[in-house]
């Protein structure tokens, strides 16, 4: 098998909770992320994927050392970026890029489209002329003319691609996508996500795509890890994850998507979870999902409980790249 | 039985740029016990269809058309009189819970509130009752939980709190805007079981507006599909899902990325953005992103006709082609 782009290993990040008043003494961590673990491949497409507080986005966030990581490592090209400095990071900077939720705060508006997209350019000093600037408007399919507008004269959709643009512009070879579509309408989405493929296809690019929506991840995803409560709970390539999905928190979610197709919505089986995602600050022992696991309210013995209560379940490998961690993994067939 | 009637409702909005036209003559039937689904992206008017039906729009709003409750016409009423209407026949769910509920009530007296609103009830016996009602919407430890604040409870717990609040009166009709639209799937999974079991008690009908087409598959009878201010498709959930006339519905289903289907199968956009409420072009909204588009699209502005049964209709000149038409073919 040929050698990761990006190797993350044992990656943990863990934020103080301080306490209230003068002193703001350390009095808890909230642990976003715990040993978490995946391999980037050259011109393929991780999905990262899970609720909103699993610790995607930080998880994201620490790859590109915009967040200091707790320990772990995060490899590029077989070197470790975690121990370096911004400084150090810079260059690789041009290499490993980002494009943001949310199209409107994202872009100065007191900036015109060209200087949005030269800002990295003159930034890292390969900046030439315009023509650059024109060539990556056409690249994400903007109109070259549009240039001299402002953000706010674009629509959500056109923006979120003067977000690619930007991030385009350095030619990256890894390109984290932190939710690039959940502030876009459906219909414009659909464009983004083919643009995103057609680039992918064209430049060689490798992709984190971190989303809540498993609907654009299973069509844009290659592989796909799902997150709970700032661990990998599952790992697999797209088909076999939603085919055969075996941790009772993918498979809940999975069933918990709306099928825009009527007939199979009425005969469709639901998992409904009950209670909340649990404080990050004091995550359960044992396995993270078991307060809201239904096999461990309803189908397990009790030593067997006993187990998910002690022993945290490690990523065990099934076969064919699809890793779960859960004691009492069953496939499952949802859809 | 029809229990809300929509006839020709329209918006207004007056700006500095002209009169914003936000619904333009909308007009649709809710029969008893049924639900409805009305979806669009943001910007087509159906959250301010929903408003203008529950006379909660701003004073600058110009309303015109006709609403009817059973009958009784609303449009026009005071807000008095249309008070006495709201929470006990008509209730109404929104998308952020935070805004719906007072933070510095317990849940349990929010609720107890909403039965004494309508109700000449003591307040013993309607705390009562809303300890049923959080049982209903499935929040566990129903009496523990009355005594909590909003702040400190979920956001899908809060939104199933504003569900027990509009069935507490066993309205006729609720109308949900957008309520499940900032929580998480497994959350959503959750308030939507809990919005189905409010209607299997009260028996009420139900308006649920949405850009989720997954989501109006699932939990609605009827579909209205919005664009511009104006419906461009109405009929049963699978005459709009299995035979829209429509290329902007059409285009809507092409576009979305299913979990149901395998393969990266190319989507296939709607090209261009909605237009400007308050420069509409003559002739058809959506025809400056149709790709069917011919000049008598510009002209005149199609109307709602009959497709494939009296109830399926669709505002195209050309809705006749569609027949067996597939988005990856038309787009």
């Amino acid at each position: 098998m040929t050698e990761p782009i990006v190797s993350v290993r044992n990656l943990v990040k863990h934020f103080p909770v301080r306490s209230r008043g003068v002193l703001r003494r350390r009095t808890g961590d909230v642990h976003a992320v715990c040993d978490v673990s995946f391999d980037i491949f050259a011109h393929e497409t991780l999905g990262l994927v899970g609720e909103s507080g699993c610790g995607k986005t930080t998880t994201g966030r620490v790859l590109l050392n915009l967040e200091p990581a707790t320990s772990g490592s995060v490899h590029y090209r077989g070197r470790d970026l975690v121990p370096l400095s911004r400084a150090q990071m810079r260059p690789l900077r041009k290499e490993l890029q980002i494009v943001f939720q949310d199209p409107y705060a994202s872009l100065d508006p007191r900036m015109t489209v060209t200087e949005l997209i030269a800002e990295p350019l003159r930034i890292h000093g390969t900046f030439q002329d315009r023509s650059q600037v024109r060539d990556l408007l056409r690249t994400v399919g903007l109109d070259a003319e549009h240039g001299t507008r402002y953000a706010h004269e674009f629509s959500g959709g056109q923006r979120q691609r003067i977000g690619v643009a930007r991030a385009l512009a350095l030619r990256p070879k890894v390109l984290v996508l932190d939710e690039p579509l959940s502030a876009l309408d459906v219909s414009v989405q659909a464009g983004v996500v083919n643009l995103l493929e057609d680039l992918q296809d064209e430049l060689g690019l490798s992709y984190l795509f971190i989303s809540h929506d498993l609907s654009v991840v299973r069509h844009i995803a290659d592989r796909v890890a799902v997150m709970y409560l700032g661990r990998i709970v599952e790992t697999a390539p797209v088909d076999q994850l939603f085919r055969q999905a075996a941790h009772p928190y993918t498979q809940a979610l999975i069933s918990a998507i709306p099928v825009p197709d009527p007939r199979k919505e009425r005969t469709r089986r639901r998992i409904i979870l009950s209670g909340d995602v649990p404080s990050p600050i004091t995550p359960p022992t044992g396995c993270r999902f078991r307060t809201r696991c239904p096999k461990y309210a309803t189908q397990l013995t009790d030593p067997e409980r006993r187990r998910c209560a002690e022993e945290p379940p490690t990523l065990t490998d099934r076969g064919q790249g699809h890793q779960t961690a859960c004691h009492y993994a069953e496939p499952l067939t949802l859809i | 039985m029809t229990l809300l009637s929509v006839e020709n409702l329209t918006v207004g909005f007056p700006t500095e740029d002209g009169r914003l036209r936000a619904v333009r003559g909308v007009s649709y039937e809710v029969n008893r016990g049924e639900s409805v689904g009305i979806v669009g992206e943001s910007g087509s008017g159906k959250s301010v269809t929903s408003l203008a039906i529950m006379g909660l729009l701003p004073r600058n709003a110009q309303v015109t058309g006709s609403v009817k409750l059973l009958g009784e016409e609303l449009v026009g009423r005071t807000d008095k009189e249309l008070s006495k209407i709201r929470g006990r026949r008509i209730a109404m769910i929104f998308q952020d819970p935070l805004t719906s509920l007072n933070p510095v009530y317990t849940v349990g007296d929010q609720i107890a509130e909403a039965v004494r609103a309508h109700n000449g009830v003591s307040k013993h016996d309607a705390l009562r009752r809303a300890t049923d009602l959080l049982d209903i919407v499935g929040i566990p430890n129903p009496k523990l939980r009355a005594r909590n604040y909003p702040h400190e409870m979920s956001g899908g717990m809060r939104q199933r709190i504003v569900i027990a609040i509009a069935m507490a009166n066993n309205p006729d009709l609720i109308i949900a805007d957008e309520p499940t639209t900032a929580l998480d799937v497994t959350v959503q999974a959750q308030v939507l079981e809990a919005l189905e079991a409010a209607r299997a008690e009260t028996g009420a009908a139900l308006v649920l507006i949405t850009h989720d087409l997954g989501v109006i598959a699932g939990h609605t009878d009827r579909v209205c599909v919005m664009y511009a201010g104006k419906l461009v498709e109405t009929g049963t959930v699978d005459e709009i899902f299995y035979g829209p006339r429509m290329p902007y519905t059409l285009g809507l289903l092409g576009s979305l990325p299913r979990i149901d289907e395998t393969g990266r199968q190319r989507l296939t956009p709607i090209t261009g953005a909605p237009p400007s409420l308050l420069h509409l072009p003559p002739g058809c909204p959506f025809s400056p992103r149709c790709p069917m588009t011919r000049d008598r699209c510009d002209d005149a502005e199609p109307v709602l006709t009959a497709t494939t049964g009296p109830d399926h209709r669709a505002a195209c000149h050309f809705h006749t082609e569609l027949a067996e038409a597939k988005a990856e073919d038309v787009f």
